[in-house]
């Protein structure tokens, strides 16, 4: 029936035994399913308030440009701020004992810097492009306050949630790399979400 | 850059104002969007691991290759197909406001869903092939490409997915 495969992990220099049915990897599947329908399920809750911004949406024209990059800026930072603490606890610069240090202090900050900028960026850039496609607008200002409340307060309380996880992982003698990215992915997905709608929708009422 | 593709992915949302027509539709963008970035990211990470490890080749052909293409292509349509019919379920418990029966609901997330599979395990692979043939890391290319790409190709399928069941 299936075919019995054998892969050599670089890293913990254990072979791995992966299941293999005809030309699908079962371990695989097994594994990443159950994980990716809760995602779903999760992503779908935190839709539904989603949905409720219509009304916001239609009295502030060209905000929901700025939706998607908004969504993105906190993945790409959040996965790399992540990875990074990840890394910095196998280097042993963190630790559950030693957790707001120089070191974590400091990439913390980084990605907080960052966030805020960029999310500045993503205002102005949303307002230009609807300026340069003639589309409707707001305007500039209300752009900027929506995208760099959103990223800022965002940011804040992402990396806070990421320390917090790598603490957790770190304290239960687990590898932060393997727990941290895929919970925080999720987790940081709604987060990210809620901020938003709730932005959005004190914006609505402000415009 | 990455910001760039974003903005692209918002303002095709914008133009085509499909959002006011389907009030529902801004449930579904996260979970297609979501689901489509994950798998991207999944396959793209087993991938480059594989071609590190000097298991696979950077080239379009080989059996790790085409077993990874494939679990992708499987785990994306059976997530979708369930999360579909499970939301069929949901939304009507949280009060959505729905002007289209369940049947059709259930298969725009499915079709969309099952196309954005494809294409972001294509966008994945090049990305993770092509990167490793430049000397570069996949690690760090695959996973922002694919999720923003996909954002923008979700929408998109998500739109095509409307027309096709006559929304």
């Amino acid at each position: 029936m299936g075919g019995y495969n054998r892969r050599l992990r670089r890293d913990y220099f254990v072979v791995v035994d992966e299941i293999h049915s005809g030309m699908i990897s079962r371990t695989v599947f097994v594994q990443s399913f159950p994980f990716l329908f809760a995602t779903g399920i999760g992503l779908m809750i935190a839709g539904l308030l989603f949905g409720g911004l219509v009304g916001s949406l239609e009295r502030a024209p060209g905000l929901i440009v700025m939706i998607p990059p908004l969504i993105a800026l906190r993945g790409n930072i959040g996965s790399a701020l992540a990875s990074r603490l990840g890394t910095a606890t196998h280097l042993g610069l963190v630790s559950a004992r030693e957790i707001w240090n120089e070191k974590s202090k400091s990439e913390i900050s980084a990605a907080i810097i960052l966030s805020l900028i960029l999310s500045l960026l993503i205002g102005i850039l949303a307002y230009l492009t609807c300026a340069i496609l003639g589309l409707a607008h707001m305007e500039i200002w209300k752009f900027v306050f929506v995208s760099s409340t959103t990223g800022l307060i965002d940011g804040v309380v992402l990396s806070l949630m990421t320390l917090f996880i790598i603490f957790l992982a770190d304290k239960r003698g687990a590898d932060p790399d393997n727990i941290a990215s895929p919970a925080l992915a999720t987790i940081g997905d709604l987060t990210t979400l809620l901020i938003l709608f709730a932005i959005v929708l004190g914006t609505g009422v402000i415009v | 850059m990455a910001l760039l593709l974003g903005i692209v992915a918002g303002q095709i949302l914008n133009l085509t104002r499909s959002f006011m027509l389907v009030p529902w539709i801004l449930f579904i963008i996260p979970v297609v969007n979501g689901i489509g970035g994950n798998i991207g990211t999944v396959i793209g990470a087993r991938l480059s691991s594989a071609l590190h490890m000097g298991t696979m080749t950077p080239r379009l052909q080989g059996k790790p290759l085409e077993q990874n293409i494939l679990t992708g292509v499987v785990l994306g349509i059976t997530t979708y197909l369930s999360l579909a019919l499970f939301s069929v379920v949901l939304a009507p418990m949280l009060g959505l406001e729905m002007n289209v029966d369940s049947v059709r609901f259930a298969l725009v997330i499915a079709l969309s869903g099952f196309l954005l599979t494809f294409v972001v395990i294509a966008i994945s692979m090049l990305a993770a092939i092509n990167s490793f043939k430049y000397g570069l890391d996949p690690d760090n290319f695959v996973a922002p490409l694919t999720t923003s790409s996909g954002d923008i190709v979700g929408i998109l399928c998500l739109i095509l997915a409307l027309k096709v069941v006559g929304i």
